[in-house]
């Protein structure tokens, strides 16, 4: 192969590293134990595992009511009732001298 | 014959590498945008099972310890390996020295790290809320719960959690009920949205004193430290 063929090859394959996303697949898999997938709902998921057991960081899918905001979204109800409860939560909280900061 | 063939493979190998790169340009930001709004597959098929029915729960949060203490310490409590240890070797010496002798007030606060655990969490509400902690306990007593649990799919979530709640004397059907009901699985939401968006966490346990925010605390001592601290202040 002379040196234009090589440079192809690296083109393409670089064109099909950059187009794999780990992130899909592990997010798409039902049953993961919760270690790392993240870009969905609040994009706060984590990576790894702390300790023995099931993972201690929070699955990045598990934020995925919070973006339901369209109305015909399958955790739409979900949302509407977290969105009524969070008002309770925080007034729980607030009895028991807990002051919240600003959300972020 | 080798200058032909050679000339061939050069021409295919440049129109793999235009398709590769055209089909990059064009994918990358349509999965891009895409993200925000999009509900996974398996959480979709969860969500298509949930109910609208009224049903009455648990919506307290459990606060451990006397009124009057200083100090209000947050627990987050998630159905995590890490949760279990600190349940089983930091919790009872923490209960002990500081909540029991008056000296701070402890909430223990559920935190959903997983779809999992938003159903789970949603069918332990179904208790009496003096039943709650003692569930919660239940639960990460064993790692061979919530670790056979995050295995198995989302929809097969009732089966081990079943394991839990028949000790409690709830029927299997109010059970998978309450695990699958709107209103509570959005509570539970609630309970995490309101830690995420005020503590930004993401990590259960976390120790939560004023605005410290301790990531899997694992020993008394590293508690302790930012206890006395908050409780010499008076917070």
């Amino acid at each position: 192969m002379n040196i234009k063929n090589r440079f192809m090859v690296a083109v393409l394959l670089a064109g099909l590293v950059a187009t794999f996303h780990v992130d899909d697949c592990l997010a798409q898999s039902s049953g993961s134990s919760g270690d790392g997938s993240s870009g969905h709902g609040d994009g706060t998921g984590g990576g790894g595992s702390g300790g023995d057991g099931a993972s201690s960081a929070s699955d990045g899918s598990v934020g995925a009511a919070e973006g339901s905001g369209d109305s015909r979204g399958p955790l739409e109800r979900v949302n509407r009732h977290a969105i009524k409860s969070m008002v309770l939560v925080r007034q729980l909280l607030a009895q028991s001298n807990v002051s919240l900061p600003a959300a972020k | 014959m080798m200058e032909t063939r050679n000339r061939l493979a050069s021409k295919s190998l440049r129109w793999l590498a235009g398709a590769t790169l055209a089909w990059w340009s064009l994918a990358a930001p349509a999965q891009q945008a895409a993200a925000p709004s999009q509900v996974p597959t398996d959480v979709a098929e969860l969500a298509a099972t949930f109910n609208d029915e009224v049903i009455p729960f648990n919506d307290q949060l459990i606060v451990l310890g006397k009124p009057d203490a200083k100090v209000t310490a947050v627990l987050l409590f998630g159905l995590s390996g890490d949760t279990g240890y600190f349940m089983e070797r930091v919790f009872p010496s923490l209960k002990e020295k500081y909540v029991d002798s008056g000296r701070i007030r402890l909430i223990i606060y559920d935190f959903p790290l997983t779809w999992h655990d938003m159903q789970a969490l949603a069918g332990f509400r179904c208790l009496p809320a003096d039943k709650h902690l003692e569930v919660l306990q239940a639960a990460v007593r064993h790692n061979t719960f919530a670790q056979g649990m995050k295995r198995a799919s989302y929809l097969n979530t009732p089966d081990h959690v079943w394991g839990i709640l028949k000790n409690f004397g709830i029927p299997r059907d109010k059970a998978e009920q309450c695990m699958r009901n709107n209103a509570i699985v959005g509570h539970v939401e609630a309970l995490r949205r309101t830690a995420t968006q005020s503590w930004w966490v993401t990590w259960a346990p976390s120790f939560i004193v004023g605005n410290r925010v301790l990531h899997n605390p694992s020993s008394l001592g590293q508690i302790e430290a930012v206890l006395n601290s908050a409780l010499k202040e008076g917070k």
